[in-house]
């Protein structure tokens, strides 16, 4: 479904960009609790897995979606859920943690920059314990995959009500 | 450099707990009298790992393995076993798909360049804190750098299947060759790539770098008939010269106290420098006729070889050259008669070299009769021009003692930064601390 198609259908009303990478541990919850999301939710949102939140995907959004940005997140203890508004994420930190891709906060506020503001919507997170090519979930991360999963699920709802 | 004891009015410039994606580390600069006493980069660093993860696996595994070390530059590695196996097993491949791999380097290089000039260099250049703040001033910069790297991401999708971790490339060719027809979107982008890469050269030459010059020893790939990218010789500045495969008989790699990651040395002892700034030095007269047109009108190749704050122009430099191959070869491209050439494993060791962005890349894997890796040895370029990083550091450290705190720590990220090494950006965290009476 193409960018204005998502819109113009009145059924979805929500991107949800989905980062991680399944081979590095807790850095794929945010994908595990994709795959766990229930058929209203993903009648709602239009899902888009992409590694790490890149600028273009934001600056190119069509008007009146709302987003849900989810991932893995270093600092909450492991298996913490935390959700945060996109502008608190987007104040989080301006500082580059790599050389090779903007960090999440970045990308939103770089993005707010460019738009002229942030779209609706909200960061829903994840603690996480382990990151390392290989590793399996940690233990929290993966007792907490269903209750993840839940939280993406009442944002996409609570967006999708609120821009409908 | 070894490490001193602390005494007072010693200055220390520390970054703790730098976060990155091919490894981590820490900075320790310690200045006394005017004089450093200490000057250490350790970094901890996940590519060894994969040399173990690697063992007991065919060369198509090890190629799909060894694109997870690094989100930017997985086609340098992927490249770096598709050729060793290639060598050691006497493949030929068809010159078009030779060419489809150059498209998709270059790709590669102006994803990857047009992140670190205008994201993670510019703002230092400029007085901004990051990218967000230029923004706010210069939008069409931050613009006229996301269009380039959107560039390159399409390069990497159209070639490699997505925009990152290509899933296309094989030892002997790629998966599935594209069609003429899929190839032609890319045009446009293209031809607009080379006029901002262009304009992006004229922007850096306009900034103004510290003062700082030295005479490095400069590494590279060298090839008889175009600019470096995955074949050629090995060089250097000092008149080194041998087949790629044979990395070791020149350099070797050594552990260091407080560092997980090895560090590489010439056979005699040497740091060593890698990366845009060396290609650009060593192999000028190879760039596309409008890069070395660009680069002469800019002034700037005895700065880029001598002061290591320019090579921010070398990285425009490399947009360039990388835009307009890329257009020249989507322009001239024919479908490969044969995308994938078949190959028989055999027994023996297969090592080569690619040039990563930020440099040379080697890999060596030693293989049994079905072409499964028995041992194996992957050097990045972070690792080899760590040396370098420090030797820098402590050369340019005393000329900022002068300088407010913050500022004298702003010269130094820079400094660091100069070398896009992964942990490059990680450096805005540095913890500037004063011990005095």
């Amino acid at each position: 479904m193409g960018d204005a198609d998502a819109a113009a259908t009145g059924l979805v009303r929500v991107r949800l960009f989905v980062c991680g990478e399944r081979l590095r541990g807790d850095d794929a919850a945010a994908l595990l609790a994709a795959d766990r999301l229930p058929p209203d939710v993903l009648r709602l949102a239009d899902v888009r897995p992409v590694g790490l939140l890149d600028v273009d995907a934001l600056t190119a959004l069509p008007e009146g979606l709302a987003i849900v940005v989810a991932d893995a997140a270093l600092g909450p203890p492991a298996g913490h859920i935390v959700i945060r508004a996109l502008a608190d994420v987007a104040r989080g930190g301006v500082s580059p943690r790599s050389s090779h891709a903007l960090p999440v906060g970045q990308a939103l506020a770089l993005a707010a920059e460019l738009r002229g503001g942030l779209p609706p919507g909200s960061f829903v997170g994840i603690g996480g314990g382990q990151f390392e090519l290989g590793a399996p979930l940690s233990p929290p991360v993966a007792a907490a995959l269903d209750a993840f999963a839940g939280a993406i699920a009442e944002e996409v709802r609570r967006l999708a009500a609120a821009t409908g | 450099m070894q490490r001193a004891e602390t005494r007072p009015g010693d200055r220390h410039f520390d970054v703790e707990g730098i976060a990155r994606v091919e490894g981590e580390g820490t900075l320790r600069l310690r200045i006394g009298d005017g004089e450093v006493r200490e000057a250490r980069l350790s970094i901890f660093e996940a590519p060894r790992y994969f040399e173990q993860l690697v063992v007991g696996r065919s060369p198509d595994e090890v190629l799909d393995i060894v694109t997870r070390i690094c989100g930017i530059c997985p086609v340098a590695y992927q490249f770096g076993v598709a050729h060793a196996f290639e060598d050691l097993f006497g493949v030929a491949i068809d010159p078009s798909v030779r060419a489809l791999r150059r498209l998709l380097y270059a790709g590669e290089w102006i994803e990857s360049h047009a992140l670190h000039v205008y994201m993670l260099h510019a703002p230092d250049f400029l007085g901004y804190e990051s990218a967000i703040g230029m923004a706010r001033d210069h939008r069409e910069l931050v613009e006229q750098g996301l269009a380039l790297k959107k560039t390159g991401n399409r390069i990497m999708q159209v070639l490699g299947g997505r925009p990152i971790h290509p899933v296309s490339v094989r030892v002997g060719g790629f998966s599935k060759a594209p069609r003429r027809a899929d190839l032609e979107p890319l045009r446009g982008p293209l031809e607009e790539a080379v006029r901002q890469s262009v304009a992006t050269l004229e922007l850096v030459a306009s900034l103004d770098a510290p003062t700082f010059e030295r005479e490095p020893l400069y590494v590279s790939l060298r090839h008889p008939t175009e600019y470096p990218m995955s074949e050629g010789r090995l060089v250097s500045s000092d008149g080194m010269e041998v087949p790629i495969q044979n990395w070791r008989d020149l350099f070797a790699e050594e552990h260091h106290e407080g560092s997980n990651a090895l560090h590489a040395r010439t056979r005699d002892g040497r740091v060593y420098q890698l990366g845009p700034a060396a290609r650009v030095t060593l192999c000028a007269d190879q760039l596309h006729p409008l890069a070395k047109e660009a680069l002469a009108s800019s002034g700037l190749a005895e700065a880029i070889a001598r002061n290591p704050y320019w090579s921010i122009a070398a990285r425009a430099v490399e947009l360039i050259h990388a835009s307009a191959e890329a257009l020249q070869i989507v322009e001239d491209y024919r479908e490969p008669a044969v995308a994938c050439t078949p190959w028989t494993p055999r027994a023996g060791v297969a090592a080569w070299g690619t040039e990563a962005p930020r440099g040379l890349c080697w890999h060596r894997y030693e293989v049994d009769e079905r072409g499964f890796v028995t041992a194996a040895q992957i050097v990045p370029p972070t690792s080899q021009n760590q040396g370098a990083i420090e030797r820098d550091l402590a050369a340019f450290a005393p000329s900022v003692l002068d300088l407010p705190h913050a500022q004298a720590t702003v010269r130094l990220e820079q400094l660091i930064r100069s070398y896009d090494p992964c942990i490059s950006c990680a450096t805005h965290f540095l913890d500037l601390t004063i011990e005095g009476d």
